[in-house]
């Protein structure tokens, strides 16, 4: 798959990667590239500047953290954000089943 | 490159709140060590582990961009914030400041010309246009965060701030240029108006500061 089509989509990994859970930074890049079997290969410090941005964006809430003996900032999902990922979700099973008829499975 | 020389040069190439960068700095600091421990478990040597802990990280032009963007937009967030519960604080200050010790403005020794209170009328209204403008750009800041990048974003927001703290100079300018013109000493109505008045051109003049820091910041963008 495309890298390119993937970055596309980075805001709305980012917040399927937080549901149900808090994570810190280099936790949310791992969780990313495990579900995407490390087909995002976007480089990784632009993921800090863009949970910022979701967190600005009243998407995330964030907070510093002592994770594995280390002070890491955490992030997670706020009710904005769960809306936004439950909107994201639904318009890209719309997106995929009028695609996949044109396209065929 | 090891980490800290990395950093370092992160740092080297950001401007802005000193406070906010190295709680960015911080952050980028951890992930490169986690990433780096990671190497180091798979069995990697410390200088190789860190290495590609930094490659993949990104270079450092491309990420300063994003950082900077980061960076001015908090900035950007913080003067909005001042620019709209700071101006119109002092303008009612001044005004209640006036009514305590001074009275009314029919109690004034010298005639006013129709043109200055035309001026004094489009003055007062934009002191209120102002903060508005401010209130605005901070609600498209937030509605932007979820639709635009940090870059753009950071373009958009320093052109509202630069409106809004133009416009916020330029009345009180033409407030106190006018008033001067007309009869200096109303300028010097009473001792809490004067020193009112002062704080009002010293909040003007940090906004200005404010707003070219954050133009500084968003200016300095690799694009």
């Amino acid at each position: 798959m495309k890298a390119d089509s993937l970055r596309g989509h980075l805001d709305a990994l980012l917040l399927a990667v937080l549901d149900g859970r808090k994570l810190h930074g280099y936790a949310i890049i791992e969780a990313l590239q495990l579900r995407t079997d490390g087909a995002l290969d976007l480089p990784t410090g632009t993921v800090y500047p863009a949970l910022r941005r979701l967190e600005r964006a009243g998407y995330l809430a964030s907070e510093w953290d002592v994770v594995g003996g280390r002070k890491r900032r955490t992030y997670r999902l706020t009710r904005s954000g769960l809306q936004s990922l439950a909107a994201e979700r639904a318009e890209w099973r719309e997106f995929t089943m009028v695609i996949g008829g044109v396209l065929g499975a | 490159m090891t980490i800290d020389s990395y950093l370092g040069e992160l740092d080297r190439r950001l401007s802005g709140c000193a406070k906010h960068k190295a709680d960015l700095l911080a952050e980028a600091r951890d992930g490169l060590h986690d990433a780096a421990d990671a190497y180091r478990a798979g069995g990697w040597s410390d200088e190789d582990a860190e290495h590609r802990a930094v490659t993949e990280f990104g270079p450092v032009g491309l990420l300063a961009r994003d950082y900077q963007a980061e960076l001015g937009m908090f900035s950007g967030v913080r003067t909005l914030w001042k620019l709209v519960i700071g101006v119109p604080l002092m303008q009612a200050s001044w005004d209640y400041a006036r009514i305590l010790t001074f009275g009314a403005w029919t109690q004034l020794p010298t005639s006013t010309p129709g043109w200055y209170r035309v001026l004094m009328h489009v003055s007062h209204g934009a002191v209120f246009v102002v903060p508005v403008i401010g209130l605005i750009a901070l609600l498209c800041t937030r509605w932007l965060s979820r639709r635009l990048d940090g870059v753009r974003i950071a373009r958009i927001c320093g052109l509202l701030i630069a409106g809004a703290v133009g416009m916020n100079v330029a009345t009180v300018g033409t407030l106190i240029g006018a008033t001067g013109v007309v009869d200096v000493s109303r300028l010097f109505l009473s001792v809490p108006c004067a020193l009112l008045m002062v704080a009002w051109v010293a909040l003007s003049v940090r906004l200005v500061v404010l707003a070219r820091r954050s133009w500084g910041g968003y200016a300095t963008i690799v694009t």
